[in-house]
């Protein structure tokens, strides 16, 4: 008897799978005893990247052949992807590693955090599987993100109209930041219809590196610090509220909000 | 073949990147054997600020890659290796003395201390 395992991750091609042996089916199916794994329906989630695994019952004379859907239980993924390590190519065994890092259970859980209202209509909806993707992810940085643009190219303040900051300054890199046609808005409170649209912010470690957060549909914040995978949670691991007053590490220096649009040009 | 190390800690700006010599591509491989396993719980990178030293090769497998080495861990695949007194960590981020700003590496070296 042995259990064939699923990776879903690819849209197009086809998934990676692999069967794991007598001794490590019962290892897994104890985990997911404990786990209380619910049986699966057929089929993955719709989305781009890392969505789970699937195990699937191979005894063709078990009464029934029983599924199970591996997602949100970081330990037993884990533990799965680890016994198919050897048969996954390396960026997509990084790139499972990382959501699964992002997903390990915290020390302390964070506490209860009320989203402010979105005053802005065209502000995007909080979905880093667009992000978070071998593909994409490494190439698009804190600005790419704020400004929900995808370019491939860690885009710069100003580069893409010739106005690159030059010191990593505030005073420097907002106005590299509205060359490309962001808007200053250092009181954030304005309503922004549509067509008008939504917040970011800058910060700053004081000319060493700047950082950018955006306020999504649901009022809280996200961003994406540079390479690394995007995420609606500050240094200590808290959603974000307000940028302004989040734990953002060396980042120590808050520079201003701005209104950012599908009209604005970066690269 | 020729082994790269990017210093992630940036957000904004493209982390800085170096590659290794020869001598040093093959002194981390011999380092890299030696160490053993993980067996205490590390500590995970935070979103903004240094997340760590990423290893990677073009043009040959002669290290697995990816590699991350922060704050004493050494993270191989899905493997966890001890790294005591982040001696690899330190002696890795020594080779990029020309490739990262002197107030960067002074602060790294600062935070060292202080872990």
């Amino acid at each position: 008897m042995s259990l064939l395992v699923t990776l879903h991750v690819f849209s197009g091609r086809e998934n990676p799978r692999w069967v794991v042996s007598a001794d490590e089916e019962k290892e897994f199916r104890a985990m997911a005893e404990r786990s209380k794994l619910p049986e699966a329906v057929t089929g993955s989630g719709g989305g781009l990247g890392y969505q789970g695994f699937s195990v699937e019952d191979t005894d063709a004379e078990a009464p029934s052949r029983r599924v199970w859907s591996v997602a949100g239980a970081p330990e037993l993924e884990q533990y799965l992807l680890e016994k198919g390590r050897a048969d996954l190519e390396a960026p997509v065994a990084a790139h499972v590693q990382e959501m699964l890092r992002a997903a390990l259970p915290r020390p302390s859980p964070p506490p209860q955090v009320r989203c402010p209202p979105c005053v802005a209509s065209d502000a995007p909806v909080y979905n880093p599987a667009i992000w978070n993707t071998p593909a994409v992810q490494p190439h698009n940085n804190c600005y790419n993100y704020a400004n929900n643009q995808i370019t491939n190219t860690f885009a710069q303040p100003g580069r893409a109209t010739g106005h690159m900051y030059t010191q990593l300054q505030c005073a420097n890199v907002e106005p590299a930041a509205h060359s490309d046609g962001l808007n200053p808005c250092p009181n954030f409170a304005g309503h922004l219809g549509p067509g008008k649209g939504w917040y970011v912010a800058l910060v700053m470690w004081p000319n060493v590196d700047y950082h950018w957060y955006r306020q999504d549909k649901v009022g809280c914040w996200s961003h994406k610090p540079g390479s690394t995978a995007a995420r609606n949670v500050d240094n200590s691991g808290h959603l974000i509220s307000d940028p302004k007053t989040c734990n953002r590490g060396n980042y120590t220096q808050f520079c201003t909000y701005m209104i950012t649009g599908r009209w604005v040009r970066i690269r | 073949m020729t082994v790269f190390v990017t210093l992630d800690i940036f957000s904004g700006r493209p982390n800085p990147r170096w590659a290794l010599d020869s001598a040093a591509a093959s002194s981390l491989s011999k380092r890299l054997v030696a160490l053993v396993t993980e067996s205490g719980s590390p500590a995970e990178p935070p979103g903004l600020g240094y997340r760590g030293l990423l290893v990677d090769s073009e043009d040959g497998p002669r290290i697995e890659t990816p590699i991350r080495i922060y704050r004493g861990t050494v993270y191989r695949g899905v493997a966890r290796l001890a790294d005591p007194g982040r001696a690899l960590e330190r002696w890795l981020l020594a080779t990029g003395k020309d490739a990262v700003p002197s107030e960067i590496m002074a602060a790294l070296r600062a935070e060292f201390e202080a872990r």
